[in-house]
């Protein structure tokens, strides 16, 4: 009873608004709402109509929300690739967030113990295989490996850059917990394959699911870390670059230029291969592959005049 | 009842009241947010409470946050899986977001701080 009335009224705070998905959605995810904001009041003693009434009085106007939510598709689209690119050039430029020479100069550091830490695991390992070195010294120095990684992950994912936001310490901390585990299980590994110490092979094993399991629920839990400018740009992007979606003419030019491409580079491949060697086959591949992307950079982006 | 600038009645006071609280919605429902994921109803309340009721930010104000917020990647929208009733849309803060409402709140106390001593108001506590 007391529902039929707020779905009434719902339907005639929507009437006459186009029922685009978007307004749908809002109408959908409003009556939800509703239905909660009825049921306390009928729950304080309110009358299942008034309590309806009621409840879709203080909702506000719907129809300034509907305009606001189609207001931004009118003016988008029909700009140049040209305009985009150099406004973009402006706002990456207006939006740039330097970075902090501190941490740019502590990264280069650990970067280079990294490297140094990876190497002098792989010269522990095969002094442990000749019985130059105890155990002792390739673990540690397979533990640094893996804690500099873990550090250069965290830190850098903390750090806000021009067009990312930072990511909260904890998790970025997580993130550099997980890359380590993994570095660190896998040059352990390699350690003790070297030395022949199979036993520890299954505490290597254990780390390193341990830090893909790490890694794969940071993945899943993602959220979004783009700033507005970056988000808006992307928008933007979609919305006038794809010209194939505009003019299915020169969809289908491109797609007979692909089949040309891809065809020529076979058969000069076949050619080459059977007259200078099998071993240069990669070469008509490679220039093929890059007549390709050449092709589909200037169609899809590049000739603003054909478009009138 | 006057305490600071003198010609605001009560009702002027809330409408000051109110106003203020408007302006900073994106960042209140950021800060709702930042705990758990919420529906609008949930958010609505919490608002409501937080106040003791006596300022309300209107529904439809809320609802076009929403959206903003969403455009701007600053939370997600999720539809739950509830069986009966209508189906409830939660909401959840991103990183981005996080990042937002940590500098808006930023901005917010160093602005207090300046308005307080404009309003030359350690003197009159």
């Amino acid at each position: 009873m007391m529902s039929t009335s707020v779905h009434r009224l719902l339907d005639q705070a929507f009437a006459g608004l186009p029922a685009t998905p978007d307004v749908l959605d809002l109408k959908e995810e409003i009556r939800a709402n509703l239905l909660d904001r009825v049921a306390e009041l009928t729950g304080g003693g309110v009358a299942p109509d008034e309590a309806a009434r009621r409840a879709v009085d203080e909702l506000g106007d719907v129809r300034t929300l509907v305009e606001d939510a189609s207001g931004p598709t009118a003016d988008a689209g029909s700009d140049g690739a040209a305009r985009i690119a150099a406004s973009a050039v402006e706002l990456v430029a207006r939006n740039r967030v330097p970075r902090e020479p501190s941490y740019v100069a502590v990264v280069v550091l650990v970067s280079m113990v990294l490297a140094a830490s990876v190497v002098g695991t792989v010269f522990a390992a095969v002094g442990l295989a000749h019985r130059d070195v105890g155990l002792g010294l390739p673990t540690g120095i397979a533990l640094v490996a893996g804690a500099a990684l873990g550090w250069v992950v965290g830190a850098s994912l903390a750090q806000e850059t021009t067009t990312n936001h930072p990511m909260p310490a904890g998790r970025s901390a997580l993130f550099g917990v997980g890359w380590g585990l993994v570095l660190a299980g896998c040059l352990l590994a390699y350690v003790h394959l070297a030395g022949a110490r199979h036993v520890w092979l299954a505490v290597d094993g254990l780390a390193l699911v341990a830090g893909v399991v790490l890694l794969s629920y940071l993945a899943a839990t993602s959220t979004n870390r783009k700033k507005q400018w970056a988000l808006a740009e992307a928008r933007r992007h979609v919305e006038a670059g794809n010209r194939f979606e505009r003019d299915p003419a020169a969809a289908a030019r491109f797609g007979i230029y692909t089949a040309v491409v891809w065809g020529l580079t076979g058969v000069s491949a076949l050619i080459v291969g059977a007259t200078i060697g099998w071993t240069w086959v990669w070469v008509p591949g490679v220039l093929g592959w890059a007549v390709f992307m050449l092709m589909l950079a200037t169609m899809l982006f590049g000739a603003k005049h054909q478009d009138g | 009842m006057q305490k600071s600038s003198g010609s605001t009645s009560d009702g002027g006071a809330d409408a000051f009241a109110a106003d203020l609280l408007r302006g900073h919605t994106d960042t209140i429902v950021l800060g709702v947010l930042r705990r758990r994921d919420r529906y609008g109803f949930e958010i609505y309340k919490a608002i409501r409470d937080a106040t003791g009721g006596d300022y309300e930010i209107k529904e439809a104000t809320l609802y076009a946050a929403y959206r903003r917020l969403v455009k701007d990647g600053l939370v997600e929208a999720y539809w739950g899986d509830e069986s009966q009733g209508g189906r409830r849309k939660y909401y959840r803060i991103t990183d981005a977001g996080r990042a937002v409402y940590r500098r808006n709140v930023d901005a917010w106390v160093a602005t207090r701080r300046t308005i307080d001593s404009l309003l030359d108001l350690k003197g009159s506590r």
